[in-house]
């Protein structure tokens, strides 16, 4: 401690803050901004701003020129919540890409093919429609049927899909169908006779149609078997093995591809 | 029941004369707000608003004083997407943004009380910060208490009598300053 310090608080700067004289309480601010304290009445450093409020204040009174009639109108039409023009042109414009989008897509996989059977059909037939060829259901079934076959006919001749040999027009083994007609129409056989006389000459006498088997009712028609007179003789034992009823329909029915 | 009442039902209802009436008295308000945050855009801003405020008149109720609060809501969120969306432009289209300061000659000291018009009333609001602005306009222009300012904010009654009480300091430091382009710190 030397005898300097004994001056030192003496030399140091007077500790009171200087005025802040922008200083105002918070009563002061509310009145200036509510507009209750003209500038004459305003604090000396706040008149300007006492002005500067009371001119706003006064700009917010006055009309403004607008036109009324087209915004009150748009306002009607926004509270009735109708879309803006440009609203609904957007959403056509969508719907119209979205439209062609599906198309395009539908027609793509059309033409590749590419769709399920039942779709393929229906797409091939719209696009032809439009003049646009794209393949057909049945276009990769190499030359099979292209008729859809039925369950039952495929379940009734169901063992003729075995015997893939179809008689041939030309073979000349269309006579012995034709001779069998010719004795099934003009034979004197009545029923079973008839029937058996029938099938005879179909097997080449391998048939045993008319023979009585126990159980069997002959005279009543199956409607299971198309109500052949005869009863226990099928197609396939009437034709001699030649028999291709069905087989077509069952190949189709395989040939088909979903 | 003060006459705003039963003219709002009237417009609710469908009357384009109570509708207009009522566009008629806020309206300057509004595009005066509007002017003093967007400058040359506040006649669209204020068309947007009014359409918005529309859509969802049929469902208000409350006084002149809450339409006003709820006007300005309005407002306020029209103006901030107008900015986002103007922040999204390339620079050299951001038109309106900036609120004009006409030129003033001389001290802004000049500015003598009978002398300070709107516009250049406006441009010394346009030099405070935003939330300060905000709330001198709110207060003076749209007429809304602290309370309602707070909720239009979204902040605390505490926190806009701060706000307000610093933008009148610097309002009257700005409207002392000799050159008007000085920068003004708290």
């Amino acid at each position: 401690m030397s005898w300097a310090d004994d001056f030192r608080f003496d030399m140091e700067p007077n500790p009171m803050p200087p005025l802040d004289v922008l200083a105002i309480d918070a009563r002061t601010a509310e009145r200036l901004l509510d507009g209750q304290l003209p500038p004459d009445d305003a604090p000396p450093e706040y008149r300007t701003v006492s002005a500067l409020v009371a001119a706003l204040a006064a700009a917010a009174a006055q009309p403004i020129p607008g036109d009324e009639a087209a915004v009150v109108a748009a306002m009607r039409r926004a509270s009735e919540g109708r879309p803006r023009r440009s609203t609904v042109k957007r959403t056509m414009r969508m719907m119209t890409a979205g439209a062609l989008g599906g198309v395009l897509l539908l027609g793509g996989l059309a033409g590749a093919g590419a769709l399920p059977g039942a779709a393929q059909g229906v797409a091939a037939d719209a696009l032809a429609a439009l003049g646009v060829t794209v393949p057909g259901p049945d276009a990769a079934n190499d030359g099979h049927a292209d008729v859809r076959g039925r369950s039952a006919d495929v379940e009734t001749t169901s063992e003729a899909t075995e015997t893939p040999e179809t008689p041939d027009a030309d073979s000349g083994e269309s006579g012995h169908g034709a001779t069998i007609s010719d004795v099934a129409r003009n034979t004197d056989a009545e029923g079973v006779a008839k029937g058996a006389e029938i099938s005879g000459l179909a097997s080449g006498g391998q048939s045993q149609a008319g023979v009585n088997v126990p159980g069997s009712t002959p005279d009543t028609p199956d409607p299971a078997n198309g109500g052949t007179a005869g009863g226990g003789s099928t197609g396939e034992d009437a034709s001699g093995g030649h028999s291709s009823a069905g087989s077509g329909n069952a190949d189709s029915g395989l040939a088909h591809r979903p | 029941m003060s006459p705003f009442e039963p003219r709002l039902r009237a417009a609710q209802d469908g009357d384009d004369d109570a509708l207009g009436e009522i566009w008629r008295t806020f309206n300057p308000r509004l595009v005066l707000f509007l002017r003093g945050r967007a400058g040359d855009a506040a006649e669209d801003l204020a068309s947007e608003t009014w359409i918005r405020a529309a859509r969802t008149l049929g469902r208000f109720s409350g006084s002149e004083t809450d339409f006003r609060a709820w006007l300005f809501t309005i407002a306020r969120r029209t103006l901030i997407d107008h900015y986002r969306a103007a922040a999204r432009r390339p620079q050299e289209h951001r038109v309106g943004l900036v609120v004009e300061r006409p030129e003033t000659e001389g001290d802004a000291a000049d500015l003598t009380l009978a002398a300070l018009d709107t516009q250049r009333a406006l441009a010394v609001v346009s030099r405070l910060p935003t939330d300060q602005a905000d709330v001198i306009l709110l207060r003076v222009v749209a007429g809304l208490d602290t309370k309602r300012v707070a909720q239009i904010l979204g902040k605390r009654e505490g926190a806009v009598r701060v706000l307000q009480h610093r933008a009148l300091r610097r309002l009257a430091v700005l409207l002392s300053e000799p050159t008007r382009d000085r920068d003004v710190t708290q």
